[in-house]
């Protein structure tokens, strides 16, 4: 009971915490009890701008040299795949991604990302988790986000995840609970899937239901004043205002003109980068979408120049308008996947996967825009300079630093371990890629 | 022959089952009528789970019983503390049934008990409340149900670091049977440390609760679990907070290290095994007329067979290798060192090791062979195993009598149940621990006879303990302690309402689901394992020309033939297509069985995962906390998917008359008559609501906290 008391976070439920177990339980201010002693201590960002992310996962591994660090003097390696300029200088682009191109002047590029595996599972579960599998349940980006940070929009959940593939990887509250789950939503187009059908039923027998449920939880919290029967009758209260707010239809992709669908795409990850803007907008604190379908073994020509254009698309449209209604300031827009691919052909025309070196955007929430990070080697095996080399440590601090999260608080996981964001101390942030102000 | 056999098989394929599902949510009226008449004549169903049971051959052990409540008294009085009053029978009554058997008591099955059916005939009349407790008890804990209960809780000791489900089915079918059957929990678990095979034998078992691939996860995993042992820090250091060392971490991992991992050790190695597939793979390259993904076909049983599918061999070493890191500060010992095989408490299990033994080998990392000189005479494995489930060991009755404990009571009598700290845990009532101690050994592990004790004690039938309730060295039981349901309760509850052909509900497992079996299994049982290089070569080669003729892809023809959909699809048998009806919920194919029937654990967006199911992917991660996804699936998706007019107790509704109706509801889901209020209230509801009055009135129930709770 004592560790379920840990995750649970209505306002009754924290004061009772706070006055009756004292803060260990809390998981604040414990003392450091591990034997290897390390401490790190936590750099903190003067004046953090992010308090929003979203986190375009790009599930399969995304070829950094068909996208956003093209080689074109390894010569027939790159098969169909071409050049093109973009707005800065000397930064070229593969074809498939002409206008991320023309809107590199807002985003930051890093070209030296290396997860060190090339599998997987193992890599999506690192880019979200910045752990190994093991014998914790490592709660992903968002679950810490929800845990560490109060909500900005009470009606809305914290956190949302769009197409999610990985079976909670991204989405699961991890030993945090369910609490700090994401809300799933698996069609972005058929919005929340659990609050729909409430309009179905009439205004006034909706509320001759609720006169009575509420008369009846009423009568047995007189009987029963557990903690847990308390803590149920908040959360029917602020769902209820939940399906009741204006806010709710922050999930409902209709209220967007179809000039606006048209400009993110007629694809499922067009609508979901819709869908992720319209809930920013309604501050929920954290959305993950998703793409799958990436990883290509075979084909990658074909399949690039299908799938490239799309997430060109719905990309360069969100990262517009976040930046056209301001919202970019305090948005951090993450695009990432689990590696790159391999520096040669092979299978059917399809290129292995490359755990080497790779790219990813991000784009807002602080961070200096038209930056180019790192660079991945000539052959586009693995990453040139060592000393710029980003590993998924220090990428999942990067997130928590724009934030200005301290990645090194210790949380206990259900069975008392502690773990915090930065796994082992071993990440640091990359300050240099945010604004000085 | 064997040819001919296959290309009989193929030519089975034909027939292509249908794809039409679903039966049970819309049954007319009609249909039910003809199963309350079923029933009746005795055919077709089986009524309730109750009837035709095997009963307990000896009586309940009274003095057992008598004890428990003689040392709770005796706490109690000396903390000054009174005990809370005897709880009413139909509070009790829904307890028994979801302690038992995980779920609430039908409409008809509360009324049988309660002599409140419109017969006014009951199975329990003529007797006693304090009897007809005891018959409830015996029948409950020998149901099948029982069984499907305490899998829910038990499976939680998996820890399953991927998704794969496949082989896992026959780890939980055959776990499943072995709770019914009660097999001792010592000889369930030293099982489950030592036996080897093939997972598809289905008691083969061992192996896929052994590693899955990972040793020191599961080392972790059982340490935890069934000693409450945290030892997995000393993996990398000495441990922060308790006095294991380093080194003592890898003289206990010595016991099961695994020298006999390859396949060139594998005792029952199989004939498939043998077989050189890369001879095979040039074959299929060289074929003109085949599906161009046959290779794929030729991986199942190159990869999934010779890899995945054995169950190790024992091992024998008994020695293991200091890391290349070794950095102890209490224990001597250098990097690559070998260490003999040794427990951190209790008594030392025998082990032979060569005279005299050499730690030599040092410098070498991990991975490095074991030299076989160096190894025990005897299997190590065993010996741990036989040390681990030894009715002295300290610890291994120990967590379970508290776990049991726990359990029926809401409370341990030591917590953190899950985790015992040296020189910290200590039972709140230590005579009482040990008298749960004596009676798990003198009922010889078997759970139900402990079980039938605990729930006959006369503090289990005592109205809950209610409020902030945290556990300290002063505290006393003054009842089984209120909380909320369980997620697969909650689910299973559901379930209840929706599929109850007027009283006869237990959940019925599915036979052979097919989504769950894999083509393995049918490969194992029409003997493909044994099959020698020429006769593997000629199926692949079959399967793959037919495939091409019918103009599919080699898997897809071959999952038909076998009548599976793949990993994901399937298509069931018509006898499944009777009993299942899809729901396309998010994308993904649910359905209403009893939540230990449905995949374990469910998918991350299933009613179950919200409601806090474990994931599985750690130790006691199951959680029963509240949170708005719960609550908008129980005030929209619920509704919406689970009351169908006319069908289950809106069913049983219809039947009734005037009041009796609104009786009816909330004997279904509270187990209990509404109060004159409550009446009042749902009357009025139920007049403003028209024709929908008493789907909204059991929309108001499920949604209560009453619903949720476990008095």
């Amino acid at each position: 009971m004592l560790a379920n008391l840990d995750n649970s976070e209505t306002r009754r439920a924290f004061l009772r915490q706070s006055t009756g177990l004292g803060l260990a339980s809390l998981g604040l201010s414990l003392p450091s009890a591990n034997a290897q002693g390390s401490s790190v201590a936590t750099l903190f960002l003067k004046n953090p701008k992010a308090k929003k992310i979203i986190y375009l996962f790009v599930d399969g591994g995304l070829s950094q040299i068909d996208s956003f660090d093209p080689k074109p003097q390894m010569g027939d390696v790159m098969m169909n795949t071409k050049v093109i300029d973009t707005k800065i200088d000397g930064v070229r682009y593969a074809h498939y991604f002409p206008m991320l191109a023309q809107h590199n002047d807002k985003y930051c590029l890093i070209r030296s990302m290396s997860t060190g595996t090339a599998s997987h599972g193992t890599g999506v579960y690192v880019t979200h988790r910045n752990y190994r599998p093991g014998t914790a349940n490592h709660p992903p980006i968002g679950a810490w986000i929800s845990k560490m940070l109060p909500s900005l929009n009470e009606n809305l959940p914290k956190t949302v995840a769009i197409h999610e593939r990985s079976q909670g990887i991204g989405s699961s509250g991890g030993f945090f609970g369910a609490k700090h789950a994401a809300t799933t939503i698996p069609v972005a187009a058929n919005g929340l899937p659990a609050g729909k059908q409430l309009a179905q039923v009439s205004e006034d027998r909706a509320s001759g239901r609720i006169k009575a449920l509420k008369m009846l939880n009423e009568e047995f919290h007189h009987l029963n004043k557990s903690n847990f029967v308390r803590d149920h009758m908040d959360v029917l209260d602020n769902t209820l205002a939940l399906l009741r707010s204006p806010d709710f239809s922050a999930f409902d992709l209709s209220k967007e003109s179809d000039q606006t669908r048209e400009r993110y795409g007629d694809s499922k990850l067009g609508r979901g980068l819709l869908l992720a803007r319209r809930l920013i907008e309604n501050d929920v604190r954290f959305v993950e979408v998703t793409t799958s379908g990436w990883d290509h073994h075979n084909n990658i020509m074909d399949e690039m120049s299908k799938m490239g254009p799309m997430l060109d698309r719905a990309l360069a449209a969100l990262i517009t308008d976040l930046q056209h209604s301001g919202l970019l300031d305090e948005t951090l827009v993450v695009l990432t996947t689990e590696f790159g691919r391999q520096n040669h052909i092979s299978g059917n025309k399809g290129r292995d996967h490359g755990p080497g070196g790779y790219c990813q955007i991000l784009a807002g929430g602080g961070v200096k825009p038209g930056l180019v990070y790192g660079e991945t080697a000539e052959d586009a095996q693995g990453v040139k300079e060592k000393k710029e080399k980003v590993s998924p440590d220090d990428f999942f601090v990067t997130m928590a630093y724009a934030m200005g999260l301290d990645y090194n608080k210790k949380y206990l996981s259900l069975d008392k371990r502690q773990f915090s964001m930065n796994n082992r101390g071993k990440g640091s942030p990359l300050n240099s890629i945010f604004a000085a102000s | 022959m064997f040819i001919h056999e296959v290309n009989k098989m193929l030519g089975k394929c034909a027939s292509r089952p249908s794809k039409k599902y679903g039966v049970i949510t819309l049954i007319p009226r009609a249909i039910h009528k003809f199963f309350t008449f079923a029933t009746l004549i005795g055919s077709a169903f089986c009524h309730l789970s109750l009837s035709g049971i095997d009963t307990f051959s000896s009586p309940l052990d009274l003095k057992q019983v008598e004890r428990i409540d003689r040392l709770i008294e005796k706490r109690l009085r000396t903390l000054g503390v009174k005990p809370n009053p005897i709880a009413s029978q139909e509070v009790l009554l829904r307890r028994l049934y979801l302690q038992i058997i995980g779920r609430n008591p039908t409409v008809r099955e509360f009324e049988d008990y309660m002599g409140l059916g419109p017969s006014g005939k009951s199975a329990f009349a003529d007797r006693g409340a304090e009897e007809k407790k005891r018959e409830l008890i015996d029948r409950l804990l020998q149901s099948r149900e029982y069984g499907m209960n305490e899998f829910n809780f038990w499976s939680e000791m998996k820890n399953e670091p991927d998704n794969s489900n496949m082989k896992l089915f026959y780890f939980w079918a055959w776990l499943k049977k072995q709770l019914n059957d009660d097999l001792p929990f010592d000889e369930l678990v030293f099982k489950m440390l030592t036996e080897t095979g093939n997972v598809f034998q289905g008691d083969g078992v061992a192996r896929e609760f052994r590693q899955n691939g990972n040793f020191a996860n599961w080392f972790a995993d059982t340490m935890l679990f069934f000693h409450g042992a945290h030892i997995t820090c000393a993996q990398c250091h000495d441990h922060p907070f308790d006095s294991y060392n380093q080194k003592q971490y890898y003289e206990m991992t010595a016991f099961l290290r695994n020298e006999g991992h390859s396949m060139e050790n594998l005792p029952e190695k199989l004939p498939i095994n043998k077989i050189d597939m890369g001879k095979i793979r040039k074959r299929i390259s060289q074929e003109k007329n085949l599906d161009d993904r046959t290779a794929a076909l030729l991986n199942r049983f190159a990869f999934w067979f010779s890899k995945w599918a054995q169950a190790e061999t024992t091992t024998k070493a008994g020695v293991d290798r200091l890391p290349k890191d070794f950095e102890s500060l209490e224990a001597e010992g250098e990097p690559g060192q070998l260490v003999k095989a040794k427990v951190l408490y209790g008594k030392q299990p025998d082990l032979h090791f060569p005279a005299p033994f050499s730690s030599e080998g040092k410098k070498k990392g991990r991975n490095s062979q074991v030299p076989k000189e160096s190894w025990s005479k005897n299997d190590s494995r065993e010996a741990f195993a036989g040390w681990f489930t030894d009715k002295n060991n300290p610890r291994f009755t120990l967590v379970l009598a508290n776990r049991l404990w726990k359990k029926t009571m809401g409370m341990g009598l030591f917590e953190p149940a899950e985790k015992i700290r040296e020189g910290k845990t200590a039972p709140s009532d230590p005579i009482l621990m040990e008298a749960l101690i004596e009676i798990v050994h003198q009922k010889q592990f078997r759970l139900k006879e402990v079980y039938r004790i605990l729930y006959n004690t006369t503090l289990f039938s005592r109205e809950s303990s209610r409020g902030s309730i945290t556990f300290s060295m002063d505290m006393g039981f003054t009842g089984p302690i209120s909380r909320r349901v369980s997620a697969e309760q909650m689910w299973d509850n559901l379930m209840v309402l929706r599929n109850d052909l007027v009283g006869q509900f237990d959940g019925e497992p599915l036979p052979d689901h097919p989504s769950r079996l894999h083509p393995y299994k049918a490969y194992y049982e029409k003997g493909y394992l044994n099959f020698n290089e020429e006769e593997l070569t000629e199926y692949i080669l079959n399967v793959g020309r037919e495939a091409k003729k019918a103009g599919v892809s080699a898997l897809e023809y071959e999952n038909k033939r076998l009548g599976h959909g793949g990993t994901k699809g399937a298509i069931p048998s018509a006898e499944v297509e009777k009993k299942v009806e899809n729901l396309n919920l998010n994308g993904i194919e649910y359905k209403f069985l009893r939540a230990s029937e449905l995949r374990v654990p469910a998918r991350i967006d299933h009613f179950l995962a919200h409601f806090g199911q474990s994931t599985r992917k750690e130790l006691f991660g199951s959680v029963r906390e509240a949170s708005s996804t719960q609550a908008l699936l129980m005030l929209n998706w619920a509704e919406k998917n689970l009351f169908v007019e006319d069908s289950g107790i809106l069913f049983t509704v219809g039947e009734r008359v005037g009041d009796d109706k609104i009786r009816t509801l909330f004997k279904g889901t509270l187990s209990r008559l509404p109060s004159e209020k409550e009446l009042r209230f749902m009357k009025e509801l139920a007049d403003n609501s028209g024709k929908n009055a008493y789907r909204d009135i059991l929309w108001v129930l499920v949604n209560s906290n009453e619903f949720r709770s476990l008095l």
